[in-house]
C-alpha cells in the first residue's frame, strides 16, 4: 500500500522554495497529548490502543487526511522509506506498535499517532519557509481540538512527556547545507553560538567519519515562555544569520581559493555522473559539492530540484521499495550510481 | 551491599576517590563517611529526589533522568521542584505565553450541528428541493461564521 507514495513525490520535493540552494526543507511540528491518559512512554497497551482508535477515528473528520499507514503493518524497508521522507522518527523503525502516520495527498501535512507524544502535527515546506507550514499546523490543531481535549495547564501550557516541548509544543527544524562554513572551519563556532541561543545543531547524515554532505538540522530547544509568533521570529532570525554566514564563506572561498573550490566541484560532478558504485556517504558528499556548483552558477545541467530528489531517492528504503526489497549494500551502491547516471543522460 | 571500607555496615553512599590513577568508585556506610569527614548532604538530597515517585503513574525521578521523559501530566506537579530548574535552563521563563486550546464543548456541538445540516442540505439537493436547500445553506454559513469568531477569540 505504500507503493503509491513512491510513485508520487511530496509537494516539498517536487517544488523548490526560498533559499533552496542552501536550505533543503523546513519542518514545523506541534506536539499534543490527549487528556486522561499517561504519556506514550508510560501508557499501557490498552491505553495506547484506545488513543490509536480515537485519534484515527477523529482524524477522519478533518479534510484531506485520506492516507493512513499503520506502522506495525509495514516491512522494515517501508518504515525506512517513511523515515527518509521525514514522516516518522527513527524510533518508529524499531517499534511501531500502536503507531500510525496519516498524510494528506500532497504529503506535506503529517499526523503522527503514538510516537514521542500521543499526537504530532507536522507540516513540511521546501526551502526556508516557516510561516506557511506553521499556519497549516495551527489550523489542523484547531480542527482536531474540536474533537479532542488536549492536556493543558494554565501556567505551563500544553503538557508533553519531554519538558523540552512543554508550553507551545512548537518545534521548528530547518535542514541546511553549509559546505563553505564546513570547509572554512566555522562549524564549532556556529554550534557554540546556537547553543548559547538554545538552538540545537546536528548532522542529518552521520557515519564514523562525521557529518556527511554538510547537511545539518537546526532546531529550537525553547518552547515555553514565548508566544508561537516570537518563537518563529527568533528562529527565522537565527537561520537568516546562518544563511548569511554561508554566503560570506562562499565569497571568501571564491576570492581566496577559487581554483581549489572549482576543482572540488568539477571533480565531484565528474564522479557522481560517471560512477558505477556510489555509497550513500559518497553520494551525499559529492552531491553537496555539486549543489555548491549549481548555487555558484558553474553547473547548469543539474538543478537544485534534481539534487533534492536524488537525495531522497538514493536512500536505502527508497531504493528497496523501488526495486522490490531485500537489496544488499553492494546492490544499493550499484542502483544509486545508476539512478544518477540515468538522470544525467550518461 | 557492605561498606567497601569497614566491610561491616551496610553501604549507604557512593563515594568517588580521585588520585593519579583515575577515579575509584566505592560504596561506604554512614560511619565511615563520618570518619572521613565527607559532607554528603547535596548527594543525599539528590538521592532523595531520585526516589520521589509520581503518585499517578509511578515513575520515579531516577527513571525520568534515564530518558528525560515524564510519564504523565501529574509528573509536572509531583516533580515540581526539580522540573522548574530543568525548564529554566532551556526556556524563557515558566509561564506559557502561547496559544490556548479552543473552548471545547461549544465548538464540539456546533461542529456536529454543521455536519448534520450538511447532510440535510445534500438530501434536499438530491430531491431537488432547492428552496429548502437555500435556507439550510444560509444556516450553515451563519454557523460557520460563528465558529470562526469563537476561534478568533480563543
Amino acid at each position: 500500500m505504500i507503493e503509491s507514495l513512491n510513485s508520487k513525490f511530496p509537494s516539498w520535493i517536487s517544488n523548490t522554495g526560498p533559499y533552496s540552494d542552501i536550505v533543503f526543507l523546513s519542518k514545523v511540528s506541534l506536539y499534543r497529548n490527549i487528556e486522561g491518559y499517561n504519556f506514550t512512554i508510560r501508557a499501557k497497551d490498552e491505553e495506547k490502543s484506545e488513543i490509536y482508535d480515537s485519534l484515527t477515528e477523529g482524524i477522519k473528520t478533518i479534510k484531506n487526511f485520506n492516507n493512513i499507514y499503520p506502522i506495525f503493518e509495514l516491512l522494515d524497508y517501508e518504515r525506512e522509506f517513511l523515515f527518509e521522507r521525514h514522516f516518522i522518527p527513527y524510533s518508529l523503525i524499531q517499534d511501531g506498535k500502536h503507531s500510525a502516520v496519516v498524510l494528506n495527498n500532497e504529503q506535506n501535512n503529517i499526523l503522527l499517532i503514538n510516537a514521542d507524544e500521543h499526537l504530532q502535527i507536522s507540516s513540511i515546506s521546501s526551502g526556508f519557509e516557516i510561516e506557511e507550514p506553521y499556519n497549516q499546523c495551527d489550523q489542523i490543531d484547531d480542527n482536531l481540538n474540536t474533537e479532542f481535549v488536549f492536556s493543558f495547564d494554565k501556567k505551563l501550557g500544553f503538557l508533553t512527556s519531554s519538558p523540552m516541548r512543554v508550553g507551545t509544543g512548537l518545534k521548528i527544524s530547518v535542514f541546511i547545507y553549509i559546505p563553505a562554513i564546513v570547509i572554512t572551519g566555522g562549524v564549532s563556532d556556529l554550534i557554540g553560538d546556537l547553543d548559547n541561543n538554545n538552538f540545537s545543531m546536528d548532522g542529518k547524515y552521520i557515519d564514523s567519519g562525521g557529518v556527511m554532505g554538510s547537511l545539518f538540522k537546526i532546531k529550537n530547544e525553547f518552547t515555553l515562555g514565548l508566544s508561537e509568533d516570537n518563537i518563529i521570529e527568533k528562529t527565522k532570525k537565527q537561520i537568516h544569520d546562518i544563511i548569511q554566514k554561508e554566503i560570506d564563506a562562499r565569497e571568501y572561498l571564491i576570492k581566496n581559493a577559487r581554483y581549489e573550490t572549482e576543482d572540488k566541484i568539477w571533480r565531484s560532478y565528474g564522479i557522481i555522473t560517471n560512477a558505477r558504485f556510489l555509497s550513500l556517504g559518497d553520494f551525499l558528499n559529492l552531491a553537496s559539492a555539486v549543489r555548491l556548483g549549481v548555487s555558484l552558477g558553474l553547473i547548469k545541467n543539474i538543478s537544485i530540484l534534481d539534487l533534492n530528489k536524488w537525495t531522497i531517492q538514493s536512500q536505502s528504503g527508497h531504493l528497496n521499495l523501488e526495486n522490490g526489497g531485500n537489496l544488499d549494500i553492494r546492490e544499493e551502491n550499484i542502483l544509486r550510481a545508476k539512478l544518477i547516471r540515468e538522470n544525467t543522460g550518461r | 551491599m557492605k561498606c567497601d571500607l569497614c566491610g561491616n555496615n551496610e553501604a549507604k553512599y557512593k563515594y568517588y576517590e580521585v588520585d593519579s590513577e583515575g577515579v575509584r568508585e566505592m560504596n561506604i556506610c554512614s560511619e565511615c563517611a563520618h570518619r572521613k569527614g565527607i559532607d554528603f548532604s547535596p548527594r543525599t538530597q539528590e538521592l532523595k529526589v531520585d526516589n520521589i515517585v509520581c503518585k499517578k503513574c509511578n515513575l520515579s525521578f531516577k527513571e525520568y533522568k534515564k530518558k528525560n521523559r515524564l510519564g504523565c501530566t501529574e509528573c509536572y506537579t509531583n516533580f515540581r521542584s526539580k522540573i522548574d530548574s530543568i525548564l529554566l535552563q532551556t526556556h524563557n521563563g515558566l509561564i506559557h505565553k502561547g496559544k490556548k486550546p479552543v473552548k471545547n464543548a461549544k465548538l464540539l456541538s456546533m461542529k456536529k450541528e454543521i455536519r448534520e445540516l450538511q447532510k440535510t442540505l445534500e438530501d434536499f439537493v438530491k430531491k431537488e428541493k432547492y428552496e429548502e436547500a437555500v435556507h439550510i445553506r444560509d444556516k450553515i454559513e451563519k454557523y460557520q461564521e460563528e465558529l470562526k469568531s469563537i476561534r478568533r477569540n480563543k
